[in-house]
């Protein structure tokens, strides 16, 4: 608050009781009571960058809660108070009745639920299936735990050795035999055990929507690495954003901001982002915590045809376009799969290479706006281009295990 | 469900997976040897009556064609929402004795403890905005503003007394078409598509055409809510690219990528060999049908090659996004195995506050422009034969009140009405639905249903119905329980089927 004013200094305050509620500002009468009202209203008006933090309502302030007779709002019933469910843990009386009491009683050793939950979780992110299969219930209706043993072991241990640290537990699990298997699949174990219930093979994975665009990027160099801030608006295809009311709001982003990772991608419900919701990212209308991982066309078109992976592609071209081809070839493979191409696999994509670079020298105006690229192009780098392209649509690239 | 049915049907799922499995591990990798660009799915004689699982047996191809569980009466849903809600009382429902108390006030009674979306205090009755004659052989009662649909009238079955209870446009389009007002719930045409597949694998199985604007709701109206997401509604735009990204890259010619996509299956295929995963075999074959959409989407979607007889009876315009060009483009799409097409048509919205919202100006130019195609689109699904294995369905998420609007209490300066859920009109068409029928009525001014009142869950669980599904039994569990597009309500109208 710049000004010294008092009677403005008061108007900021009675609104500020508005919004917020706060009692009167004891000690009215005593000494330097003035000057304390004065920081206490530039605090609450700093008009610097700040970061709000959820308080819990004074209890001046919480509301009552009643029973709704069959439903109905309108006909309130007896006045109902926190609690937890009889069916788990009881609460225990030296709890504070608030959320401080509520995190208490949710990690303590005597609710196996929370560490079961997060252990279930994360297994799943690792081998693309919970031990209980239902993650987001682990209750009389889920599916029972596939190794109920095995849950519970790691839960107990989550708690106890690894003191509930994530990282410790994902490290315990990616060293174990059981991830560190190969995921080749045998006939016979496949006759067996289609889903792997058994798990005597390693997990192979679809790439999650988000990881498939940064991984893209990545690869590219193109990924920028900054992080926190409001979303970002990378490009996206023409018309997504239109609304009835509003037009286009779909505001390009500039810079670096147009190659953020996934997670910084602008959200709107009802308008999601078409290339993450092409692979199963969700539109965030319900929580969703088990994501299903689909393999269709579209995805094929996204990676295939999609300007963000069409600049990616380019990208991992140009860097490599001093290198003979079959260098350039090879080079490209190992950064996008980290490993070296079969002598059959790199036959092919020198085939396909011929294949662009004829194609070109014979129309040398498909190098006009090549992949929608400003830049000038040579027939070289345009055919690297395709088989860039290629490379980030091999099972390989959007897999992994 | 008692443990013993569990047991079972984990039992036949388990099978049927690995049936289907194995099936495809013997069948399917046979011919790919040099992986030509064949129809791989298509060679692997699924029959899809075989397995009657939605979950594990489907992992491979999740579009395959399946067989309801009840006998059908349609095999595909053409469903055309006038977005805004159009008036029942300028259309269908015809009300002698509104026109008495036009201009005049509402009575109290009627109004009293009432809310709606902008009607203030006490408004003027509005009288119909039209003048209407018995039509057809049946000698239904339909509006001058359609003089095309009067001969079509012989075809459809009215209901005059749809209710709902939401009053504003978004949570009432989420209502008809999720079953639910508030977001998340997945789409009548994604649970369609879940349940019966799609028998056109080089098109999406459940397609959603626009005109005029999104609708207010936007995609969720189409969404796959927690159903996997390959069931969600594909939107085929007019501007841009018909389907997203499927446009070849600039300077990339159709030989070209076709020799890109056989060198990505080819060492897809060599990397199949070594890990021996199914999935990849999936993505060969995606990668092929993505290579084929690419040719018959745009075929499908260019209305060109019909007819000049078939674009007249239509009165399509080319090149433009119309409701016209939508209503052909849904009879190509049935035509082709196209499993639920969805229009929505944006602009009924007919409040009277501008002269696009006006009953007297911007309504009349909608109901010109749907009335032909609406009528055409029934005539040309009949003489194809189609109407009898296709429902067509009519409506908007809501109707219009009897008063004149009058916003912030002061009469609109244009003819308009208001929002109203309590009373309004659509119909449906087509195989297993009664033939110049209808059912229930209004009261005299049109404000209620006094008879064969039907909710939007029962017209969802009518269409359910017709494609062979029992509404209570089609559920999918999520967070622990079982979820259906009916929610827990739900009566399939009987009156109007045959």
């Amino acid at each position: 608050m710049k000004t010294k004013n008092k009677s403005s200094s008061n108007a900021i305050i009675a609104s500020l009781h508005w919004f917020s509620f706060v009692p009167e500002l004891p000690g009215k009468n005593q000494k330097g009571f003035a000057k304390i009202k004065n920081t206490v209203a530039t605090l609450l008006n700093n008009p610097e960058n700040l970061t709000p933090i959820m308080v819990e309502n004074k209890d001046f302030m919480k509301r009552k809660t009643h029973l709704f007779d069959r439903g109905s709002w309108l006909s309130k019933k007896e006045e109902v108070t926190a609690g937890v469910p009889n069916t788990l843990n009881p609460w225990k009386e030296e709890w504070e009745k608030n959320r401080l009491g509520l995190a208490k009683w949710l990690v303590s050793e005597e609710n196996p639920l929370t560490s079961r939950t997060i252990v279930n979780r994360i297994w799943y992110q690792i081998f693309g299936k919970g031990l209980v299969l239902t993650l987001e219930d682990l209750g009389t209706q889920s599916e029972p735990p596939t190794h109920p043993a095995l849950l519970d072991w790691l839960a107990t241990d989550f708690i106890t050795s690894k003191q509930w640290s994530l990282k410790a537990f994902i490290k315990m699990v990616l060293l174990s035999a059981t991830y560190k298997q190969s995921s080749v699949i045998e006939e016979t174990k496949f006759a067996i055990d289609p889903q792997n219930l058994y798990y005597s093979r390693g997990p192979k994975l679809r790439l999650s929507a988000e990881e498939i665009r940064d991984q893209a990027l990545y690869v590219s160099n193109l990924l920028s690495e900054k992080k926190y801030g409001p979303g970002v608006m990378p490009p996206q295809p023409e018309g997504i954003w239109e609304h009835a009311y509003l037009g286009n709001l779909w505001k390009e982003s500039k810079g670096e901001d147009r190659y953020r990772r996934g997670i910084y991608t602008y959200l709107k419900r009802t308008s999601p982002y078409p290339s993450l919701i092409s692979f199963d990212a969700g539109s965030r209308e319900v929580c969703l915590i088990r994501r299903s991982p689909s393999n269709t066309p579209l995805q094929a078109l996204v990676t295939l045809n999609d300007p963000v992976f069409l600049e990616a592609a380019f990208q991992l071209a140009s860097s490599q376009i001093e290198e003979p081809v079959d260098k350039a070839i090879q080079k490209m493979y190992r950064k996008a799969l980290y490993e070296d191409i079969d002598p059959e696999a790199l036959n092919l994509l020198e085939n396909l290479f011929n294949e662009a670079y004829q194609d070109f020298d014979q129309t040398p105006e498909k190098l006009q706006n090549f992949f929608n690229q400003e830049t000038a192009m040579d027939k070289k780098l345009a055919s690297l281009a395709i088989i860039a392209n290629a490379i980030m649509n091999l099972d390989e690239f959007l897999t992994h295990g | 469900m008692d443990n013993l049915k569990k047991l079972i049907r984990e039992n036949k799922e388990l099978e049927a997976q690995l049936n289907s499995r194995r099936h495809f591990l013997k069948e399917c990798t046979l011919g790919l040897g040099g992986i030509a660009l064949g129809s791989l799915l298509n060679s692997c004689n699924f029959d899809p009556r075989k397995a009657y699982d939605y979950t594990s047996a489907r992992a491979l191809n999740p579009m395959a064609p399946l067989a309801p569980p009840l006998s059908p009466k349609v095999k595909s849903v053409i469903y055309l929402h006038m977005v805004g809600a159009p008036s029942q009382l300028e259309l269908f429902d015809y009300k002698p004795e509104l026109a008495k108390l036009h201009n005049k006030p509402c009575p109290e009674s009627l109004i009293e403890g009432k809310e709606f979306a902008f009607i203030e205090g006490v408004p003027n009755m509005l009288g119909p905005q039209a003048t209407f004659r018995k039509s057809g052989d049946s000698g239904n009662w339909v509006s001058n503003h359609l003089p095309h649909f009067k001969n079509v009238v012989d075809e459809v079955s009215f209901l005059k007394a749809v209710h709902t209870d939401q009053f504003n446009h978004g949570p009432a389009q989420l209502l008809m078409f999720t079953g639910s007002a508030r977001f998340g719930r997945p789409s009548l045409g994604s649970w369609i598509t879940y349940g019966l597949g799609s028998e056109n694998n080089n098109l999406p199985g459940f397609v959603v055409l626009t005109s005029g604007g999104t609708p207010d709701a936007g995609k969720s109206l189409w969404g796959n809510g927690f159903l996997p997401s390959i069931y969600q509604g594909v939107h085929c735009r007019s501007k841009g690219d018909p389907v997203l990204y499927l446009k070849d890259p600039k300077g990339v010619s159709r030989d070209l990528k076709r020799k890109v996509i056989q060198s990505i299956n080819q060492i897809n295929y060599k990397e199949y060999q070594k890990f021996k995963d199914p999935e990849v075999l999936t993505r060969i074959s995606q990668y092929e049908m993505a290579y084929r959409m690419q040719v018959s989407v745009p075929e499908v979607m260019n209305i060109n090659d019909e007819p000049d007889y078939i674009q007249e009876m239509y009165g399509v315009q080319p090149g433009k996004e119309s409701f016209a060009n939508n209503c052909l483009l849904a009879r190509k799409m049935v035509e082709k195995g196209v499993r639920f097409i969805q229009l929505y048509d944006w602009g009924w919205d007919s409040h009277g506050a501008s002269e696009s919202e006006a009953l007297s100006k911007g309504f009349l130019n909608k109901c010109r422009d749907m009335d032909r195609p609406v009528a055409a689109l029934l005539l040309d699904l009949k003489q194809r034969g189609l109407l009898e294995e296709t429902l067509v369905v009519w409506g908007g998420e809501f109707g219009r009140t009897p008063m004149w609007e009058n916003r912030a209490g002061i009469q609109n300066s244009l003819i308009g009405r208001d929002h109203q859920g309590e009373a309004f009109t659509m119909w449906m068409a087509g195989g297993g639905v009664k033939k110049g029928y209808v059912h229930g009525a209004t009261d005299e001014i049109g404000f209620r249903g006094i008879e064969g009142r039907v909710s939007v869950h029962d017209i969802q669980a009518t269409i359910l119905h017709l494609l062979g599904f029992d509404h209570e039994q089609f559920t999918f569990d999520f967070q622990g329980r079982p979820f259906r597009l009916t929610d827990v309500e739900g009566r399939v109208i009987h009156e109007i089927l045959t």
